[in-house]
């Protein structure tokens, strides 16, 4: 028996992706600086600062409802900590509790037992936080998300037990009592009542400023496409590893500034108050709201912060209601609420669409740019490529061709850094690149494709070409020849960047042909002086193929060496200079492609003639 | 010499044959269906409660123990009904890791209820009495976790190999869609793994309670050390699981006994941390290639 929910429960999910799907569209039909403000992180902070200003003041500081507002404004900022590190950057922490545990332990025994002011003990906190995240998350270039998520609930078994074994400094299990602000170092307490919430809300609001910010920097949005697609981040120049360890860092930064304003907020810690429940708790939190979004945190936090205290009445209930909710979560719903985790990227994405028309001058070969010299890989006893030479040279586009398992998509691997070969060179633009990591081939102006688009599915269209945008180098007729390619690659498959509504289409929405046509544009968007393209035209009509084809010819016309890997014969015959087929690993034949059909050997290898 | 074997070597292999048995049922459900059952402490754990309040509800013990065990084989079935099955063999790892902890939470929060989460002495299992052995202090429980590690790995290994509800959840390990078409039930697979590793954790529950006290608060540290059994011996590897187990055992009984109750869970996540970087996949574990 399949898993299957009573029909009521389905009724609702029309109903609210209609709601969702009107809020969205009619959010994107508003003027383009209307959008610009509401999306500014900025503008977003100041406002949920404004909102928790003057419910603080309506309610007065000292009242229940006051303290609910403090009790959400606190969590949030672990919450959004912890979307940094799991809704941005994919890695899957149970350990945010004991980021915070150590902050407010930290803040608890600076401020409590040596008088030190809130301006000097909370940034001690964020400082600690930040150190334990990036000790967690340095194996993270090992680890998959198994494992970090047990490296993270091992930490905070550890910091529990630490925090009772140094009771001198903890107070063991009697905790930590009397934190309260403080005019300056062992000086006199702060009297008004209103400084220990407005503190909380002004941290909350710069969290969140800082949050919605990381996000659409451009290192957060290479941290969004590692999380998607590792290798198609790698092909795209992108390492993956120090934005795991950053994502790591400042999440567990935020998690212990949280913890310290949590400490200045009860006036009183003790080890009970940190148990492993408290982690899920915030993972529930940022789950519920949607992990990726940058208002998900916001929406989770509040729901449970709110949720419990009415069921508090109830011993265990409570929990038991959280635990529940994600596993529900996780089979109707396992986005949350707000599950769009794309982010505008406007400024990259206008250099594409005001390219200008480029016309092709005629192809012409120029000098040498890739040369693979006698480059064999081995798999244990498996020769994948037993001794390849080849040569590309500007304007050059090449055809590899081969049966299947000739080795074809293996010497694409090797040379884009994937498989390190077992022996021979690889020179790409005089340079060595043999064994480099692909990013770093990538980023030494090699673009690839692969046999299965590996595009980003959490990520809008523009914010792809943003990815290719964020660098820059080389002739400026090539870049100009390889955005106007782009562009029409783009307009070919139906993904005009002029239209706010197909530039903000996430990948995971698009079809097979659409994801085709946005990584090819991805990856000439960047410009790159050799261009690798795995089976292209796999999937894609005959005008489709048409419109591909002119693209390729114009961009090789302005200087992009290409390796065109194709079973489609025709088109490959119309397109390449020459062509390589490869068989059992090593070069069959070469030559151009009004030759090819008179070779015996490749008749006999290829197209099964005899 | 003599001290270490007494005070570290003998518990410690004991104790460590509770995390194998753990870290063994891990493996006997993430083989078939590629999840790790976060609640599996909590499992281990609601077995002897189940029987201290059955016997408290002043129930024979014979009866608490039948009811014991179809309380977990109901519990085991319905959570890999709700939250594992819907991810077999998917390659999310993050929607498991969270479905089944979110069972954690509940199992957890249900076992606080009964004595309010104090720890309660059991004297419905195996014996702690002190017996003398080759010179050796030791107790009829603590020798009996290390047969039935022993004789659960014996088993699992007979069923697997030589039985046809063995062969066909192997088959399910290798490739689902494969087994499927076959004529192999992804459910039943499913299930009777579950149910296996259900049978493992009613056994690791009887031993846990006959050589420490029941605390149902301590699931999730059950869960965190038989992980860490689990990655020293390889992935989805019984003989694996069987030698990270009691390395586990020894070494958090060394730092028990040499350093402080306090610092075991240290020297524990010390000891994965070591794993990862000197051996990632595990000493039996299979290095995977990477596939672009």
């Amino acid at each position: 028996m399949a898993f299957e929910l009573p029909e009521f429960t389905r009724r609702w999910r029309p109903a609210y992706e209609a709601a969702r799907s009107t809020a969205a569209s009619g959010y994107a039909s508003l003027p383009q600086p209307v959008r610009n403000v509401a999306a500014s992180p900025l503008a977003q902070s100041v406002l949920l600062l404004v909102v928790g200003l003057l419910f603080l003041i309506s309610s007065g500081p000292s009242s229940y409802n006051g303290y609910v507002l403090q009790l959400i404004a606190v969590y949030l900022v672990a919450t959004l900590g912890l979307n940094i590190t799991t809704g941005y950057a994919g890695a899957l922490s149970l350990g945010q509790g004991a980021a915070f545990a150590i902050g407010a332990y930290v803040t608890g025994v600076l401020a409590g037992a040596h008088g030190w002011p809130m301006w000097a003990a909370l940034p001690v906190s964020l400082i600690g936080g930040m150190v334990v995240g990036a000790a967690i998350g340095l194996p993270a270039g090992r680890l998959g998300i198994i494992g970090l998520a047990m490296v993270s609930l091992g930490m905070v078994l550890v910091v529990n037990d630490m925090i009772v074994q140094f009771r001198t400094v903890t107070g063991g299990n009697d905790g930590i009592a009397g934190i309260d602000p403080l005019n300056g170092f062992g000086s006199t307490v702060v009297q008004s009542e209103w400084f220990v919430p407005t503190a909380i809300l002004l941290v909350a609001a710069a969290a969140y400023w800082l949050h919605a910010r990381y996000r659409l920097s451009g290192f957060g949005r290479a941290t969004a496409a590692v999380r998607d697609e590792p290798i198609g981040a790698s092909a795209l120049a992108i390492r993956g590893y120090l934005t795991k360890v950053s994502a790591f860092a400042v999440g567990s930064g935020l998690g212990a500034l949280s913890g310290g304003l949590f400490a200045y907020l009860s006036a009183y810690i003790a080890p009970d108050a940190f148990s492993p429940n408290l982690s899920i708790l915030f993972l529930v939190m940022v789950i519920l709201g949607g992990a990726g979004s940058r208002l998900g945190p916001v929406v989770g936090t509040v729901i449970l912060v709110l949720v419990p205290l009415q069921l508090d009445e109830y011993p265990h209930v409570n929990v038991i209601v959280y635990g529940l909710l994600l596993i529900l979560l996780m089979r109707l719903r396992p986005k949350g609420i707000l599950s769009r985790t794309s982010a505008p990227a406007p400024h990259g994405v206008d250099e594409i669409a005001t390219a200008t028309e480029y016309t092709a001058p005629a192809r012409t070969v120029g000098s040498l740019v890739l040369e693979i010299s006698d480059l064999r890989k081995s798999f244990g006893g498996v020769h994948a490529l037993g001794g390849v030479s080849l040569q590309l040279r500007t304007g050059e586009v090449l055809g590899l061709i081969g049966p299947n398992g000739s080795g074809k998509t293996t010497l694409l691997n090797v040379m884009c850094g994937h498989y390190t070969p077992s022996d021979g060179r690889i020179e790409l633009r005089g340079t060595e690149i043999g064994g480099h990591s692909p990013a770093s081939i990538a980023a030494h102006g090699l673009a690839r494709t692969f046999q299965t688009p590996k595009t980003f599915d959490g990520m809008s269209v523009e914010e792809h070409l943003a990815l290719a945008l964020d660098r820059h180098d080389g002739d400026p007729t090539r870049i100009q020849a390889c955005r106007s390619g782009a562009l029409r690659l783009l307009e070919l498959g139906g993904l005009d960047p002029r239209d706010t509504h197909v530039r903000t289409r996430e990948g995971g929405t698009l079809s097979h042909g659409q994801l085709r046509f946005l990584e090819i544009a991805t990856a000439l968007a960047s410009g790159p002086s050799v261009l690798l393209l795995d089976e292209p035209a796999a999937g894609l009509s005959a005008t489709e193929i048409d419109g591909l084809e002119a693209v390729v010819s114009d961009v090789a016309a302005a200087g992009v060496a290409t390796i065109i890997v194709e079973h489609h014969l025709d088109m490959v015959s119309r397109l390449v200079d020459r062509i390589v087929v490869l068989d059992l690993g090593k070069v069959l034949w070469e030559g151009p492609p009004d030759k090819l059909h008179d070779d015996d050997a490749v008749r006999a290898a290829y197209m099964g003639v005899s | 010499m003599h001290d270490f074997v007494q005070s570290a070597l003998l518990p410690g292999l004991s104790e460590g044959a509770i995390y194998g048995l753990i870290a063994v049922a891990f493996a006997v459900l993430f083989t078939t269906t590629g999840v790790i059952n976060f609640a599996h402490g909590q499992m281990v754990m609601l077995m002897p409660m189940t029987i201290l309040v059955a016997v408290g509800a002043g129930l024979p013990v014979w009866i608490a123990y039948v009811l014991a065990l179809v309380v977990m084989i109901g519990v085991g079935l319905l959570q890999e009904w709700a939250a594992v099955r819907p991810f077999m063999q998917s390659g999310h790892s993050a929607s498991w890791i969270l479905s089944t902890l979110g069972v954690s939470v509940v199992l957890a929060e249900l076992l606080a209820i009964p004595y309010a989460g104090e720890s309660k002495n059991f004297t419905h299992g195996i014996s702690a009495e002190r017996i003398e052995v080759f010179g050796f202090t030791t107790s009829p429980a603590n020798v009996a976790t290390a047969i039935a590690l022993l004789a659960v790995s014996a088993a699992l290994m007979f069923f697997y190999r030589k039985t046809k509800p063995g062969l066909e959840i192997r088959a399910m390990a290798e490739d689902v869609d494969g087994a499927e078409a076959i004529g192999i039930s992804r459910a039943r697979a499913s299930q009777t793994a579950m149910t296996l590793s259900i049978l493992v954790a009613a056994v690791t529950g009887i031993l846990v309670a006959s050589t420490q006290l029941v605390t149902p608060s301590l699931g999730l540290t059950y869960t965190f050390y038989g992980f860490v059994a689990t990655a020293m011996g390889g992935m989805g590897s019984v003989a694996g699981a069987l030698v990270g187990g009691l390395v586990v055992g020894v070494v958090s009984q060394s730092a028990a006994v040499y350093f402080d109750g306090l610092f075991v869970n240290l020297v524990v996540f010390g000891l994965l941390l070591v794993v990862y970087v000197v051996r990632p996949h595990g000493l039996f574990g299979r290095a995977t290639v990477r596939e672009v």
